[in-house]
């Protein structure tokens, strides 16, 4: 499993590290909104539920799972 | 390639000495933006009472229009009708870090972190409002949804105490506020007018009454969960907090963006939830089995209700709330070999985008089963991109224990033809047209 992510359309809500927070970490930058980091780009397997529940539920569809 | 090279955006027929297209689209925005579209394609520059605009349609124009950032299409220079609403210094009338701060802390009060809160705040408000409904009767939607989500609002957004002591004249002085955004507000929203002196008026009070309330929690060391609590912890990249006039400003501001639409689309949601009989069983047969042990409103199971989840969208789709978003253009923008110039407005339509066939066949049939669209950028009640909803998370949290509550008590029915029951499209907003009455009666166990 492989993720990616499309930062431009990232508004920092959060929802991705409430689900998974093995995989995605919200960070504030000094200026402006906060944005999602990866934290493991390949992930364990075992973590794929919880990542695939991360994609689902951001609201922008930011989170991209390569197969 | 060379500027010249480039072709200058198609132009809409039929636009006015005075006012350019301002009056068929104040009219009928509707079949004003589908004429733009099928008459031009992709870019359909019209005049809008002398800001020349150009409608992006399709999912590959909006897809641009969602993506570019801030600097090149500008929401705040788009948006300056709601300066003196929201107040001096405030979101669209900030510098640019001090405004992108504020939406920060904007979003911030609408995060995860406070849902949980707002779907007790929800679910006990509204037990509270269908307490007194009995077996039967009727209830006229606008009226009723425009009650609820005002009770919500201010409960989430300004704390229990508030909502318990200060929710009718904050009604009233919200009113003066909304009065004051007319179609002149887009002409010169200064001038001297009645309207605009009440709504002045109304700011200035609501400022008081809101610093009255920070003043009284400052110091006193509790925590209330609520927006304001957000807003007043909120800090700039200084350290400084924000002043009492950007507080009062954030709560205008959410109101406007989050009240009518959420009061819209819940007035929506049972209208086709009493058009459409079979569809309603389906709910109900899922909200049954969701609560059918007596769990409660709660953030996890507020959740997954699929079923309802896919009704609420397919209302958004045939009614959104929000028809048209603009950004005005700060650099000339390259599309396709045209060239969109500096200074012009950029437009989206969601209804328009809504109803394009190729994404969804039959579009203006409602039908809950239908497929999501491949395309992203097609199906857009919230947005895109940077600026997408703040509070669709909070909408749809809202609507879902609405619509678990009523649907677990009540059926409901038309009191009329269906083809009484129209929308109302004006002032930019599509919503149900006033009465819209509607029978309910208990359901039989
Ligand atoms: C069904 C209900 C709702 C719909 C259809 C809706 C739709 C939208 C749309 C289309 C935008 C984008 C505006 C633009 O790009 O110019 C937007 C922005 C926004 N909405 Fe909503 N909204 C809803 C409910 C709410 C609620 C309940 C809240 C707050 C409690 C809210 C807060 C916001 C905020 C703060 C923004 C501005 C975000 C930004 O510019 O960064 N909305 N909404
Ligand atoms: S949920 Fe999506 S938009 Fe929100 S922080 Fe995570 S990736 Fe970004």
């Amino acid at each position: 499993m492989k993720i990616s992510i499309d930062g431009d359309l990232c508004q920092g809500h959060s929802v991705c590290m409430a689900e998974c927070p093995e995989v995605f970490q919200v960070t504030e930058p000094q200026d402006g909104y906060p944005v999602v980091t990866v934290l493991v780009s390949e992930p364990a397997e075992a973590l794929r539920e919880k990542v695939t529940m991360a994609a689902k539920y951001c609201p922008n569809n930011v989170i991209i799972i390569e197969d | 390639m060379q500027k010249s090279a480039l072709k200058q955006p198609p132009k809409v027929s039929g636009a006015l000495q005075d006012g350019g297209h301002m009056a068929e689209f104040a009219d009928n925005f509707c079949t004003f933006l589908s004429r733009a579209h099928a008459e031009c394609g992709e870019l359909a520059e019209f005049d809008f009472g002398g800001q020349n605009t150009v409608l992006m349609s399709g999912p590959a124009a909006q897809e641009v229009f969602f993506r570019t950032p801030d600097e090149q299409f500008s929401q705040a220079q788009a948006y300056q009708v709601m300066v003196p609403v929201f107040g001096p210094g405030v979101i669209f009338d900030a510098p640019p870090d001090r405004c992108k701060t504020q939406l920060k802390i904007q979003v911030d009060a609408l995060r995860y972190q406070n849902m949980k809160a707002y779907a007790g705040v929800i679910a006990q408000e509204v037990e509270d409002w269908i307490a007194d409904w009995g077996d039967e009767g009727e209830v006229e939607l606008l009226h009723a949804f425009h009650e609820l989500t005002m009770h919500t609002a201010t409960h989430c957004l300004l704390g229990k105490e508030f909502r318990q002591n200060m929710t009718d004249e904050f009604f009233s002085l919200y009113k003066d506020l909304q009065a004051g955004v007319q179609a002149i507000s887009f002409v010169d929203p200064y001038m001297q007018q009645p309207l605009f002196a009440a709504r002045d008026a109304a700011r200035e009070r609501l400022e008081e009454i809101v610093s009255e309330l920070v003043n009284k929690r400052r110091g006193s060391g509790k925590q209330y969960g609520d927006a304001l609590e957000t807003f007043m912890t909120g800090t700039y990249n200084d350290g400084s907090h924000l002043s009492d006039t950007e507080i009062t400003g954030l709560i205008i501001a959410t109101m406007f963006a989050g009240h009518h639409t959420s009061s819209g689309t819940a007035a929506e949601t049972l209208l086709e939830i009493a058009k459409h009989p079979q569809y309603a069983a389906e709910l109900k047969t899922e909200i049954d089995a969701i609560y059918g042990n007596g769990e409660e409103i709660s953030l996890a199971s507020m959740r997954a209700i699929p079923r309802l989840e896919l009704f609420i969208n397919e209302v958004l789709r045939l009614h959104p709330p929000l028809v048209i978003l603009m950004r005005r253009v700060m650099e000339d923008t390259k599309y396709k070999g045209y060239i969109i110039e500096a200074g012009k407005t950029v437009a989206v339509s969601i209804f328009e985008s809504h109803m394009n066939p190729d994404v969804f066949p039959q579009p203006e049939n409602f039908n809950p089963h239908r497929e999501e669209p491949e395309q992203a950028f097609a199906y857009i009640p919230f947005g895109g991109g940077r600026h997408k909803c703040a509070g669709n998370a909070f909408a749809l949290l809202q609507l879902k224990a609405i619509f678990s509550a009523l649907l677990r008590r009540y059926d409901f029915e038309l009191t009329g033809p269906a083809e009484d029951y129209v929308d109302e499209i004006s002032n930019m907003t599509i919503r149900p047209k006033d009465p819209c009455v509607i029978k309910y009666k208990r359901r039989r166990a």
